[in-house]
C-alpha cells in the first residue's frame, strides 16, 4: 500500500492536470483519474510490475473520459458537436496557449496533451483515444500546424 | 512557437490546475474499501442466491421457453459471473468453441474461437441504450429521457448492500424499480460516479439507468413522472442462454441497435478482453476489415471491422491471446428465436 501511496503522490496531480486541459472539464478529468487510481489500486500487484504504470494511468483514465463523453451523445456539449463535424480551425497567431488549445478540435486537444504533456508514446495515445497510431500522428500534425508550432527534423513523433 | 516551448507552456498551464490531491486520495481509499466489503458480502451473497436456485431448480418449467420477468428474480441467477459479468454457456466444434450471444434487442449471433483461449470464461457485460424522444412544443425534440446503461451480471442487493434507496417506483408487473444515489454503490458507476441511477433487476441482470447527473454533464433529468414511466415501461425477458432481451413499452423503444457493445473481460484489467461493437465502423478514421495487430507496453492487440456484420473487433492481452483472436476468431449470425 506504501508503493501504491507514493505512485498517487508522484502522478495523481500530473493525470488530473492533463485531462483538464485536454478534456476542458475539471470534473470529467477528476472522476476519470479518480476511476484509474482506484482500478490501479485493485490490481496494483500487475499495475505495478508494468513498465510504464503511469502510462497505464493515463490510457485508463482518458478511456474512461472517452467512455462517459460517449455515455452523453444523445445531447452533445458543444465541443463534442464540434469534433463530431471535425471543422478545419484556424488559431490564431499569438493567442494565450489555453485559448489556442480551447480553439482546436477535442481530438487534436486530446492528442496534443498525452504527447507533449504527458509525454505518452503514440501507440498509447492511440489506445487511449481508441484510433490508429498513424491517426494520432496526422491528428497531432494537424494540431501544431494550428498552434503554430515550428518542427524540427522528426520531432514529435517518437 | 517552437516545440519546447510548447511543452514548457503546457507544463506552467497544467501546474495553474488546482488540484486537491489529500480529498482525491481519500475518496479513491474509501472506494476501494467499499468495493472489499463488497466482495465479501457478494462471497455470501453467492452463497444464498445459489442455495436459492439449487431448491428452486425442480419447479422451472424446463421447457426452455423465454419467461417474461420484470423485477427482483433471485432464484435466476443460476450462470456463474466474474465481477458482475456473466460466464456464458459455450459449445465446441472440434477445437473451435462457440459462444452464443444475443443482444438486448434479441439479435443472435455466435463467436467462435480456438480451445487455446478461455474466453468464456472472462465474463460478458453488455451496454446498450433505451430511447424516449419527446418534442417540445414545436421547438423539436427534448434530449431530456434517453438513456445508455449497463446490464450487469449481479443483484441489486450485491451492488447497493444495505443502501436505502432515496425513492421507490412501481416497475412492470408490480416489481419495485429503486433510486439510488451512486455514492451508494460499492463499486463505480457507469457513466456518472456523482449521478443518482434508476435501478433495475431484470432476471439476474441489473440496468441502472443514470439520472440527476452533475451540472458539468450537461443533460437534463428526469422528473419524479418520468421516472415512474421508465419504471413501469422498461419490461426484459431473459432468453434461454442467460442474456437480457429488452422489451421496453411506449413511449420507450430500443436505441441505436450500433449503440450496443459488448464487453468479454475487463477493458481496465491487465488481463485480455474483447469488445464487439457496431458503433466504430464505417467512419473516416475507422479500422479495415484487415486485422490490424498492435503493441501497446505489456499488451499486444487486434483489431479490425468484421465485413458482414459490422462489428468493430478490438482485444488486447497476452501475444498468445491476441495471435489466437487474430487467427482465428468469426462472427457468425444465428437465427432469431
Amino acid at each position: 500500500m506504501a508503493e501504491f501511496d507514493e505512485f498517487f503522490a508522484q502522478h495523481y496531480r500530473r493525470v488530473v492536470a492533463a485531462l483538464d486541459v485536454a478534456l476542458l472539464d475539471r470534473s470529467l478529468a477528476e472522476d476519470a483519474t479518480q476511476e484509474a487510481f482506484l482500478r490501479a489500486l485493485r490490481r496494483w500487484r500487475s499495475v505495478a510490475h508494468l513498465d510504464r504504470p503511469a502510462t497505464w494511468v493515463y490510457v485508463v483514465a482518458m478511456r474512461e473520459a472517452r467512455r462517459q463523453l460517449n455515455r452523453r451523445r444523445h445531447q452533445p456539449s458543444e465541443a463534442e458537436k464540434t469534433d463530431a463535424i471535425d471543422i478545419a480551425v484556424e488559431v490564431a497567431e499569438g493567442l494565450p496557449l489555453r485559448e489556442a488549445l480551447a480553439a482546436l478540435p477535442p481530438r487534436q486537444r486530446q492528442a496534443v496533451t498525452l504527447r507533449f504533456l504527458a509525454d505518452l508514446p503514440v501507440a498509447d495515445i492511440a489506445r487511449a483515444m481508441g484510433c490508429r497510431p498513424g491517426t494520432v500522428k496526422s491528428t497531432l500534425h494537424a494540431a501544431l500546424a494550428n498552434l503554430r508550432v515550428e518542427l524540427d527534423d522528426n520531432e514529435g513523433e517518437p | 512557437m517552437r516545440l519546447a516551448e510548447l511543452h514548457n507552456e503546457l507544463r506552467e498551464l497544467a501546474d495553474g490546475v488546482p488540484v486537491d490531491s489529500a480529498s482525491a486520495r481519500r475518496r479513491v481509499m474509501q472506494r476501494h474499501r467499499a468495493h472489499q466489503r463488497r466482495l465479501r458480502l457478494s462471497v455470501a451473497a453467492g452463497a444464498v442466491v445459489l442455495l436459492v436456485a439449487a431448491l428452486t431448480v425442480n419447479r422451472r418449467d424446463g421447457d426452455g421457453a423465454d419467461r417474461v420477468i420484470a423485477g427482483p428474480a433471485t432464484t435466476l441467477a443460476v450462470r456463474p459471473s466474474v465481477d458482475g459479468r456473466m460466464i456464458p454457456a459455450t459449445g465446441r466444434d472440434g477445437t473451435t468453441v462457440r459462444l452464443p450471444i444475443t443482444l438486448p434487442d434479441g439479435r443472435r449471433y455466435e463467436l467462435r474461437y480456438p480451445d487455446s483461449i478461455d474466453l468464456a470464461a472472462l465474463g460478458v457485460r453488455i451496454y446498450t441504450t433505451v430511447d424516449w424522444p419527446l418534442r417540445g412544443a414545436g421547438t423539436g425534440p427534448l434530449l431530456c429521457c434517453s438513456r445508455e446503461f449497463t446490464l450487469t451480471y449481479a443483484t441489486i442487493a450485491e451492488l447497493y448492500p444495505g443502501a436505502i434507496p432515496l425513492a421507490s417506483y412501481r416497475g412492470a408487473d408490480g416489481a419495485p424499480v429503486l433510486l439510488f444515489h451512486a455514492a451508494q454503490r460499492t463499486s463505480t458507476p457507469s457513466p456518472y460516479t456523482t449521478a443518482d441511477y434508476l435501478v433495475f433487476q431484470l432476471g439476474p441482470w441489473v440496468a441502472e439507468v443514470w439520472d440527476n447527473v452533475p451540472a458539468s454533464a450537461n443533460v437534463e433529468p428526469l422528473d419524479e413522472q418520468q421516472r415512474g414511466t421508465w419504471a413501469s415501461q422498461l419490461r426484459a425477458h431473459i432468453d434461454p442462454d442467460g442474456f437480457v432481451v429488452l422489451q421496453p413499452e411506449a413511449p420507450l423503444h430500443l436505441g441505436d441497435p450500433k449503440a450496443v457493445q459488448i464487453l468479454i473481460g475487463d477493458t481496465y484489467s491487465v488481463g485480455p478482453y474483447v469488445m464487439l461493437s457496431q458503433f466504430f465502423c464505417g467512419q473516416p478514421e475507422s479500422d479495415s476489415e484487415v486485422r490490424r495487430t498492435f503493441v501497446s507496453g505489456a499488451e499486444s492487440g487486434v483489431a479490425w471491422c468484421d465485413p458482414a456484420y459490422g462489428f468493430h473487433v478490438s482485444a488486447a492481452g497476452s501475444t498468445a491471446f491476441t495471435k489466437a483472436i487474430a487467427d482465428a476468431f468469426e462472427i457468425r449470425e444465428l437465427p432469431a428465436r
